[in-house]
């Protein structure tokens, strides 16, 4: 490895540590990302299905402004991009040194099997004697000592399990290339000038064996919810047939337990884990739909936080169109049916009865562990921690905090316009190399039959045999023969195609020959038949290609962000560090947006800081009482106009960051009065100002006022934690009073359980009422008398209220909305749409342009100001580069036959397409086209193309193979 | 004092308004159902200082104080200790079938069924002399009263009364251990139904008397018959 080179280092490459990674390179950063483990990709790999459709969708974090960098490909199975270099097996020992220049002590793992020497023939792996547990598969099934710790990731190399590993022997014997070593020894370096270190552990999760109450590890049909995920998985024990491991048989019926090892003192876990209510939801969902929807589905729970925006409808859907079943009750222990193997568990149901219900499958829905003790560089300047508040957090969470961190780590160099060699137009002469071991007939490699049926097909093609092109002395061989100067096409067939997309980049360097140019091949073992037209496809495809034109456009250094409330301040606040101007558009006449409404000290310290610092800063261009009315161009060169109180004014932008902020929502329900009924937020304010005869006084607290249920049928997330914080204090300064909470579910999220914990404990009462049955509400002369049905005593219980205060939730200014601004879109309830809600959230449909804060869900300021500093992040990969350019395969308009019919525009999925309004041609903006090629299926003329896929090649291709 | 507040922290220091509803208790419970007894609404009820309606009801005395429901109480709430501690405040009158005869009886004759003494030590010595009487158990004789023993024997009434062919079994295996064991001649029940009704005074009574006999026959182990 090259000393200098990579200047920053993140440790954990699962999915926080590879969206940082992907943040920094896109900008330009060389980046070392190194994990203990002996493959990256953290818990992913393991899970085939996403929140909320199902699929994985992990590929949505790959680079969209400079995608010739890497390559567009599985992450799940590899990770090939030039600014990453990635280090398994590997952690961080010791950091010294000071920002912009530490130095980091490594140390890597060896895996007893040398990579470089390995061809990957397995024969280890059959002649071992030792069967273990296998991990991947939450231990449902069985390896070797020597194994693949992720079976399909790329390039992949066995490793050997020291913890199994016996040393026999056997391996090293049947070990063709000498690359077995079973002494074991940690190889350490140092690297020094690094300029910062980002630390993206993650949490464990909880072991369900610690506790004797469900059987988990003792009754066979208890698994834990990444136990579910592999069950269903098509790399699983079962090949993706969901049936029981005990027996094989079918299963017809799952219960899922939620909070194991969560919200429970006795197993230290004061805490909920935040994930696992939707991943129970999801795993449901996913149940009826791999078994069917008669499969039935029964959840265990004591509350189903559905506190994301969009999540509470899902729940909604999960039962009332998959009829997934909700029992709130937390269960108390499984049993096992000796003859059927059946887990059966007792519960109570909503009328108070006792019900025993026998199910073919338990899944237990594991929570965190706290992170282990972190090492103590931890807190050191320079050194950024994704997740410091040692949470579990949800896909879409987890992709925030890492840009957040990522942009704080970085350093953002300006990048020198790319040096772009034009490709000269030449006769296309081709060398073709067959790898000896791709194909399952040794003989027909060996004794060079395909070699001379290549040499003998026309069209410049020369075939050379290279033995084990995978390895470092055959890939070698490869270069020596492809460097010949006689060369500009290279079609390579071997058995891992995949292994040589990472390689491209240095071969294109070593043999002059053009990426663009050359093609990988996979023989596709063991049928090897075809492999000639397989060449002459890929030989027709790669004669057409070939000059490449790149097209540059300048990048305007200025990023207008739209609300000055916490998330745009934060934003403000990393973009003007990196000496990037930003000019804030405020609406109204003040800054700071909702911080004037803020409880919480830290998050209120923490915006006064940001107004400070960002509104002292010599960048930044301030605009109150002023509105973007209009928004053109492409990302990089956006032209904003503003209409401020002096008049319209244009301005040129490189990205924009809408920060618009959103608004505490005012009631009518509950005979709202403003008096003895009032909103959450003006008791809080009257607490604020110190009122006080709370004295003996009877207060009611009604939890999810007009929400989540429609129209607004979303959980505001905060409520219930201002709700109980605000209980607390009353409590404290007059502990006569007699407090009582109605809630539906009490949404306290992640370490916030430590608030609902104490609220109990200092005598506040809980009742919960579901949507069919809400408090019903009397006011009198005297008080309100509130009438409720307790589900825990099956009574009706009456309350006489001194005070009721109703939490009604958020919404995002209806006022300032600027979807139509930008033309993205919006949620059902008005919050901006993101382009992903797990894998870009702050990114919106249209590149350049990113949401966050309030505008875009609900969330508390400390959230906002992460977001604000995420979608920094994701501008700065715009704004910190000279030129945005196109890639090697993207679409382009053949302006002469194009009938300007405009179907392709609505038809792009990433707004690349547009009308010039100057010379009134369909434009492809270069950098937001990510060539998926839908456009060119709709053109009826075929005016649009994709660049590397012209009809003529793709026509040669298929010629060959008919 | 409210039972919430009276009933004691032990063994973990976890107030019962720490209960989150959740249904744990409940959904284990082996009588959860029985004529409505439901721990989850014991707890709720205790904490709404409906005391006396539980008092005054049978619902504490259907519990078998199995502590299967706080076994599994993710928020270590002592529940039996709750139902104990509202066993004690009923009327003592009202207190059902014979735990407090029983208790009654044992503060006055050292026994829960009122055995004299003289009948006690005719059947230890008795069944003694069967064992005897096997073979290999030659040698063997009941102990009473031994001074400087290793091993305090208490016992439970109903083995020395009806069933005192159980006595065996132990005593044989002692025997054969060569544990050096006694039991005593007076005060020797070692079951202490003080803790079913929720008697505190009384169980402490009877507990120190079983003190007081490790202390006078300086024995330092002690064994409980269930």
């Amino acid at each position: 490895m090259n000393n200098s080179e990579n200047r920053i280092i993140i440790a954990g490459a699962g999915i926080s540590g590879i969206r940082a990674a992907f943040d920094l390179a896109e900008t330009g950063s060389r980046v070392l990302l190194i994990d203990k483990a002996p493959a990256h990709g953290g818990i992913l790999p393991q899970l085939d299905h996403q929140f909320p459709d199902n699929h994985c969708g992990m590929c949505r974090m790959l680079p969209m402004v400079d995608r010739d960098m890497g390559k567009q490909f599985c992450l799940k199975k590899g990770l090939i991009h030039e600014n990453i270099e990635i280090m398994r097996s590997s952690e961080i020992t010791n950091v010294k040194g000071s920002p912009g220049n530490l130095e980091v002590s490594l140390k890597q793992k060896a895996t007893g099997i040398d990579k470089d020497k390995c061809i990957n023939c397995g024969k280890c792996e059959e002649v071992c004697p030792v069967t273990t547990t296998d991990h991947f598969n939450d231990h449902m099934a069985q390896r070797k000592a020597v194994y693949f710790p992720v079976p399909f990731q790329i390039p992949n190399n066995r490793t050997i399990d020291p913890d199994a590993c016996t040393k026999c022997g056997e391996c090293i014997k049947a070990c063709q290339s000498d690359a077995i070593d079973l002494a074991f020894e940690d190889k350490k370096q140092t690297l020094k000038n690094i300029h910062s270190v980002i630390l993206s552990f993650g949490n464990p999760l909880y072991n369900p064996g610690e506790t004797d109450l469900y059987g988990f590890g003792t009754l066979k049909n208890v698994v834990t919810s990444t136990g579910f995920e592999r069950m269903v998985s098509q790399s699983g024990p079962t090949k993706g047939e969901p049936l029981r491991l005990s027996d094989g048989k079918d299963i017809k019926k799952i219960a899922w337990i939620q909070c194991v090892g969560s919200r429970n003192i006795m197993t230290g876990a004061d805490y909920c884990s935040s994930v696992c209510c939707m991943f129970s939801l999801k795993e449901a969902v996913l149940a009826k739909e791999k078994i069917g929807p008669s499969c039935d589905t029964t959840i265990f729970y004591m509350d189903m936080r559905t506190y994301g925006r969009d999540f509470q409808r899902y729940r909604d859907r999960a039962k009332e169109t998959h009829g997934v079943k909700f029992v709130r009750c937390r269960v108390h222990s499984v049993e096992q049916d000796p003859k059927t193997f059946n887990p059966k568990l007792t519960y109570m149901d909503d009328s108070g009865n006792q019900i025993d219900e026998a199910f073919d499958l338990v899944v237990l829905a594991t929570g965190k562990r706290p992170q282990e003790n972190l090492p103590g560089f931890t807190g050191m300047k320079g050194v950024h921690i994704i997740n410091n508040e040692n949470e579990f957090k949800d896909i879409s969470e987890t992709v925030i905090d890492a840009s957040a961190a990522a942009v704080a780590a970085g350093e953002f160099k300006e990048t020198p316009p790319q040096k772009w060699k034009p490709i000269p137009t030449q006769t296309p002469r081709f060398i073709v190399a067959v790898c000896e071991c791709s194909t399952s007939d040794k003989k027909l490699t060996a004794s060079g039959q395909l070699v001379d049926e290549i040499n003998a097909l026309p069209g410049n093609m020369k075939a050379v045999s290279i033995q084990s092109a995978c390895s470092q002395k055959g890939f070698e061989e490869l270069i020596e023969q492809a460097a010949e100067p006689e060369f500009n096409r290279l079609i390579l067939l071997s058995c891992n195609a995949d292994l040589f997309l990472s390689k491209a980049k240095e071969l294109e360097k070593r043999t002059g020959i053009h990426r663009y140019h050359m093609d990988f091949l996979e023989s596709g073992l063991p049928d090897d038949s075809g492999l000639l037209s397989k060449i002459i496809a890929s030989h027709g495809a790669l004669k057409t290609r070939n000059t490449w034109q790149m097209k540059q456009k300048t990048v305007y250094r200025h990023c207008i962000i739209a609300g000055s409330g916490p998330s745009g301040l934060a934003a403000a606040d990393m973009l003007l560090s990196r000496d990037i101007p930003v000019t804030l558009v405020e609406k109204g006449t003040d800054t700071g947006g909702n911080l004037k409404h803020m409880t919480g000290k830290t998050e209120t310290s923490q915006v006064k800081k940001l107004l400070t610092r960002v509104k002292g800063h010599s960048s930044l261009t301030l605009m109150t009482e002023s509105e973007i009315t209009s928004c053109q161009g492409t990302p990089g060169n956006f032209s904003l106009t503003i209409n401020a109180p002096g008049g319209f004014s244009v301005v040129p932008a490189g990205a924009v960051i809408l920060a618009t902020g959103g608004e505490k929502k005012q009631t009518q329900s509950y005979e709202y009065d403003g008096e003895r009924i009032i909103t959450l937020y003006d008791f809080e304010q009257r607490l604020y100002e110190n009122k006080t005869g709370f004295d003996d006084k009877q207060i009611v607290m009604i939890q999810c006022v007009d929400s989540r249920e429609e129209p607004d049928n979303y959980c505001s997330r905060i409520c219930c934690i201002k709700a109980l914080k605000t209980a607390i204090r009353i409590k404290d300064k007059a502990p006569g009073s007699q407090i009582t909470i109605l809630y539906r579910d009490i949404m306290t999220y992640g370490e916030h359980e430590k608030i609902y914990t104490q609220a109990r404990k200092v005598g506040i009462r809980f009742i919960p009422y579901s949507r069919d049955h809400k408090p019903e509400i009397t006011p009198s002369e005297s008080h309100t008398t509130i009438s409720i049905f307790d589900p825990v005593l099956q009574e009706k219980v009456e309350i006489k209220a001194d005070l009721v205060s109703l939490s009604t939730g958020l919404r995002p200014y209806p006022n300032t909305d600027m979807t139509r601004v930008f033309g993205l879109n919006k949620t059902q309830d008005g919050f901006i749409k993101e382009a992903d809600y797990k894998w870009r959230p702050v990114d919106t449909g249209r590149e350049g342009i990113f949401a966050c804060g309030l505008a875009r869900r609900p969330l508390n300021g400390l959230e906002a100001m992460k977001e604000g500093r995420a979608s920094a992040m994701r501008a700065i990969r715009i704004l910190s580069r000279d030129i945005m350019a196109s890639q090697m395969v993207s679409a382009v308009v053949r302006h002469t036959i194009c009938s300007r019919c405009e179907m392709c525009i609505p038809s792009c999925p990433y707004n690349a397409r547009f009308i010039d309004q100057a010379s009134g041609e369909v434009q492809v903006d270069d950098v937001s086209c990510q060539a998926c090629g839908t456009c060119s299926s709709v053109c009826p003329n075929k005016a649009t193309v994709v660049s590397g896929f012209e009809d003529g090649g793709v026509m040669n291709q298929i010629e060959s193979l008919i | 004092m409210p039972v919430k507040e009276s009933a004691p922290l032990r063994p973990i220091q976890s107030p019962p308004e720490m209960c989150m509803a959740c249904g744990t208790c409940s959904a284990g419970c082996p009588i959860s159902g029985t004529s409505g007894f439901d721990p989850r609404k014991i707890v709720r009820l205790v904490l709404e200082e409906r005391d006396e309606e539980l008092i005054q009801s049978d619902l504490p005395w259907l519990c078998t104080m199995c502590g299967k429901c706080e076994y599994a109480c993710p928020m270590g709430i002592n529940i039996v200790n709750i139902i104990r501690e509202l066993r004690g405040k009923v009327d003592r009158e009202k207190v059902p079938g014979q735990i407090h005869k029983g208790v009654e009886l044992c503060l006055k004759t050292g026994n829960n069924i009122g055995l004299p003494q003289d009948d006690f030590e005719f059947i230890i010595e008795d069944v003694g002399e069967e064992i005897a009487e096997e073979e290999g158990f030659d040698t063997y004789k009941s102990p009473i009263d031994k001074e400087g023993a290793n091993l305090l024997h208490t016992l439970h009434n109903k083995l020395v009364n009806t069933q005192n062919e159980d006595l065996v079994h132990w005593w044989k295996i002692f025997h054969a251990a060569g544990e050096d064991f006694t039991m005593t001649s007076t005060n020797w029940e070692g079951v202490n139904w003080g803790l079913f009704s929720g008697d505190d005074e009384s169980m402490k009574i009877i507990v120190g008397r079983i003190v007081e006999h490790m202390d006078k026959l300086k024995i330092k182990n002690l064994m409980y018959p269930e």
